[in-house]
């Protein structure tokens, strides 16, 4: 089959992503560059919330906070922040928490609650969007509009999840410069190095796709894809399984290193079972990731390794992307999802299977289109 | 007749580097004999200071006390950083320039006198001039 | 066919529950606990952490709200405890400290409760090494205190398990919970944050609890798994979807894996609001069974009903864990009522019982050893290196 007979909204986004970077970065910039100084020295946590992808996009970039800024980050699930944390983790100074909150729309009804709710009880918010417009915008004391262009594609995102991936990393170095937990050369060294970062990925699209096409051919008839990763590449791991439901509705799972081996290592006919695993050398728990790696392959499961080293590290029948490693490793999740990306886009364009279930009414009716604005309930708890 | 010469160097944070021996050199590859000479930063949160180094005490002082006098506050109206707010003062109130006599093709000073480059924002890469003028 | 015709360690383990818990609790008094960690300890503790793997990361998020809210008079329970983190044992052990920047090993009075039965698995004594290097102190929760998690923590809570045939693991479960629990009415009381009196209270609300679910509500929730039970296996369900919020999500997870270890089902989890974004999105609907936990007193049970409703319209089977009343849902789905617990932090110790019930008979009836135990291919590893032998790092 020719790959180039085959086309899909993920696979278009994956080949631009650095486009999107480039735009990205000079409309964010300014933005966060005027963050207050004193609601920034006022937090003594951060809470960063959001749905799906951006829920993602806030655990690939909690080692970036912690790292550059020196705070305790929590990433936490927006009906969690909306409905069930305690109100005194939300209060007035000393311990008013800057609360960062991410919807591409704007228009989620979680996120506008959780909003609502932590500007109640005197937290500090940023709304990260596309529509400063929006209600999540108006109910935040500050907003990012991330600008992506209208015309863009974005479903399933993957665009939107490196945009809302970038403006928290912008934000975690306009903290780290105002608090001066990061000194003025790293401040630009690091802008410097997240400005080229992703191009130096894409270079090897061609390569990549290539190969994408290849496995996507071989994947597309198993079972389940199961996704691997740790700490900020657990975002990868659980972004790459939420593509495989978006694009073409697949059973899919993921865990970490280690819980993987307590708990999916048992899922019968591993050998129709695709395992993903993001495995990067730079990481502390690589070790782990190779026991991991090697258990995968004993129970002969097909598997993609995503990493930043040399493929001889992995056994030979797996098949290894390796991606540029970053200066600085909280960058990792920008590229890392790229190869995936493109094997799910490719085995939804070889099954013709539209993405979002497009092609199932039940999925246009009125309860499922209402289903993100929550019946339009706010409650503030 | 005049030379001006750009120098590159990496600060640290609130540095005080000696610059002094590449003014010398400058002034000894212009020829010059009797004139002046002009050293300055062309960044507004960084200085050039006349120093008289007594040992390390001095120059941990005198940071010190700009500290303490333009502290890193966070109500300046200036927003980009409370270091960098108060680093566009002290540049600001302890200049970016000095100027020394050149006679006898040697800097006109007390023994122990040497320029120095005030980082207030670092560390940095920062360029400094110097500008010898004379016959 | 009746339920009761069948049987097996996992089903035993469920059926005895209450009685089991009942035997932990007679041990695991407030006595107990000031033997194994003395009360000066506990009193200054600034910061808990709690990690372990599957099964007791499952109970750390469980048991996470109990030494954080230190209550049981109000329905969330509001009384600050002590801040508390339900970690990822591979977070914890390689990653936090790794960087620069925020380090909470190094926050001032750190107490961590590593929880592993067995006691041998490397990644809890990686954890309980690592803060022990870091000053802070280490509580093992283990039914092993001559194994190694003992050896390397500098407290030990001896758990007593019932035994029962290798199986997967509800007993070691519902004592991990039970344990941490009391342990954080414990500290509370130690804290000063609950009177003596609150504290007993705590525990006997606890207890009362368990007891609630008494023969009749286990033969209902029994006979209901049972037919549920049959009914996906009559309609392949291959894929199993779970949903819970907050203290409910550790159900969710911890009924994701039951299926995996009993019959090694695909299965995933998420909470109300984000399986709208995503898990909502599966395809081959019609073999997907959609398991909620939604209690009327948690604070999200409005988004909960919503997705229920959303569930309900794309799924053919959709059933629900509550002690709400039935006539909530849409009559698609299949009710698990449940008994009332005092406060909603008290329901991730009984309220997997349905899942689990499930599990066990979709396990009878596949016939499939527990953990692939000797089957292939899983049994070519062995334990390799993916529990015991894994190589510990202090990083």
């Amino acid at each position: 089959m020719n790959r180039n007979e085959f086309e899909n909204s993920l696979l278009r986004q994956a080949r631009r992503l650095q486009e999107y970077v480039d735009i990205v970065y000079k409309n964010v910039l300014p933005q966060a560059d005027r963050l207050p100084v004193k609601e920034i020295w006022d937090a003594q946590k951060i809470f960063i919330s959001g749905c799906g992808d951006s829920w993602m996009a806030g655990i690939a970039a909690k080692p970036a906070f912690e790292s550059i800024t020196g705070i305790e980050t929590n990433v936490i699930r927006a009906i969690e922040l909306s409905r069930i944390l305690s109100k005194k983790n939300l209060g007035y100074s000393p311990n008013t928490p800057l609360v960062i909150l991410i919807s591409y729309s704007g228009t989620a009804a979680r996120v506008v609650e959780c909003a609502k709710r932590c500007s109640k009880y005197g937290a500090n918010t940023i709304a990260i969007t596309n529509n400063p417009e929006s209600p999540l915008a108006e109910n935040c004391r500050y907003c990012i509009d991330v600008g992506l262009p209208a015309d863009g594609e974005y479903q399933p995102g993957a665009t939107t999840y490196n945009a809302s991936m970038l403006a928290l990393f912008l934000i975690a170095l306009r903290i780290g410069r105002v608090r001066n937990t990061i000194t003025p050369l790293e401040y630009d060294d690091m802008h410097a190095e997240l400005l080229s970062f992703v191009g130096e990925c894409q270079k090897k699209n061609d390569e990549f796709e290539e190969r994408a096409f290849a496995i996507a051919e071989k994947w597309k008839d198993l079972k389940a894809e199961d996704f691997i990763g740790d700490y900020g590449d657990y975002a990868t791991a659980f972004f790459g399984s939420a593509k495989v439901i978006e694009c073409f509705g697949g059973y899919t799972t993921y865990d970490d290193s280690e819980d993987w081996c307590h708990i999916n290592y048992f899922l019968v006919e591993p050998e129709k079972i695709g395992r993903v695993v993001i495995a990067n050398k730079s990481t502390p728990s690589f070790g782990r990731l190779l026991e991991t790696i090697e258990a995968i392959r004993k129970i002969e499961s097909p598997c993609i390794i995503v990493t930043d080293t040399d493929k001889n590290e992995f056994p030979e029948s797996m098949e290894v992307f390796t991606i540029p490693s970053p200066k600085y490793f909280w960058m990792a999740p920008l590229t890392e999802h790229i190869p995936f990306d493109m094997v799910a886009g490719y085995i939804a364009a070889l099954k013709g299977i539209p993405s979002f279930r497009a092609d199932d009414e039940r999925y246009s009716s009125e309860i499922s289109t209402q289903r993100l604005k929550s019946g339009t309930e706010i409650v503030i708890i | 007749m005049v030379l001006i010469k750009e120098f590159e160097i990496t600060t640290g944070r609130d540095s005080l580097q000696c610059i002094t021996s590449a003014v010398k050199e400058t002034i000894k590859e212009s020829g010059i004999i009797n004139g002046i000479v002009t050293v300055e930063v062309p960044h507004t949160t960084a200085g050039v200071l006349k120093i008289t180094s007594c040992g390390k005490e001095v120059t941990d002082d005198i940071v010190r006390e700009m500290r303490r006098l333009i502290p890193a506050r966070i109500n300046y109206y200036h927003q980009d950083s409370p270091e960098n707010a108060a680093a566009h003062i002290k540049s600001s109130l302890f200049g970016t320039s000095v100027s020394l006599i050149v006679k006898d093709g040697k800097l006109l000073r007390e023994e122990k006198q040497n320029i120095y480059l005030a980082e207030y924002d670092g560390p940095r890469n920062r360029t400094y001039c110097v500008c010898v003028t004379g016959e | 066919m009746n339920h009761k015709d069948y049987t097996s360690s996992l089903l035993e383990q469920i059926r005895n529950s209450v009685r089991d818990i009942n035997t932990i609790a007679e041990n695991e008094t407030f006595e107990f606990f000031e033997k194994c960690v003395p009360y000066e300890v506990v009193k200054s503790v600034g910061n808990v952490f709690i990690t372990g793997c599957g099964d007791s990361y499952c109970a750390a998020i469980a048991t996470k709200p109990v030494f954080e809210n230190a209550d049981t008079s109000t329905k969330t329970g509001m009384v600050p405890g002590t801040p508390t983190m339900a970690c990822r044992n591979i977070e914890f052990s390689r990653y936090q400290n790794t960087y620069s920047g925020w380090n909470p090993l190094t926050l001032d009075r750190n107490l961590l409760c590593a929880i592993s039965i067995s006691g041998s698995p490397a990644r809890p004594n990686e954890a309980a090494m690592r803060m022990n290097e870091h000053g802070g102190k280490t509580v093992a929760f283990t039914a092993n205190p001559e194994g190694k998690l003992a050896q390397n923590c500098q407290y030990v809570i001896p758990m007593t398990l019932p035994p029962y045939d290798l199986a997967p693991n509800v007993t070691s479960y519902y004592s991990s919970v039970f344990s941490l629990m009391m342990f954080g009415f414990y500290m509370s009381k130690a804290k000063k944050q609950l009177t003596a009196e609150q504290a007993e209270a705590c525990r006997k609300g606890l207890l009362e609890y368990v007891d609630s679910y008494d023969e009749k509500v286990m033969d209902e929730l029994s006979q209901k798994a049972f037919d549920l039970a049959r009914q996906w296996e009559e309609d392949k369900v291959d894929c199993m979807d779970f949903i819970g919020d907050g203290p409910d999500y550790a159900t969710a997870f911890f009924g994701s894996a039951k299926m995996v270890e009993a019959f090694g089902g695909l299965t995933t989890n998420d909470d109300s609001e984000d399986w709208c974004h995503i898990n909502y999105f599966l395809r081959d609907t019609d073999h997907i069974g959609t398991f909620f936990v939604a209690n009327e007193d948690s604070p999200a049970f409005s988004r909960e009903l919503e997705t229920i409703a959303v569930a309900c319209s794309v799924r053919k089977h959709v059933a629900v864990i509550t002690d709400a009343d039935e006539k909530l849902f849409p009559e698609k789905a299949v009710i698990f009522k449940v008994p009332k617990a005092k406060a909603v932090w008290m329901h991730p110790l009984m309220e997997h019982i349905p899942m689990d019930f499930v599990a066990g008979y979709i396990g009878c009836w596949r016939g499939l050893r527990p953990f692939r135990n000797n089957e292939e291919p899983q049994c070519r590893d062995g334990d390799a290196a993916r529990f015991r032998a894994s190589k510990i790092e202090i990083i």
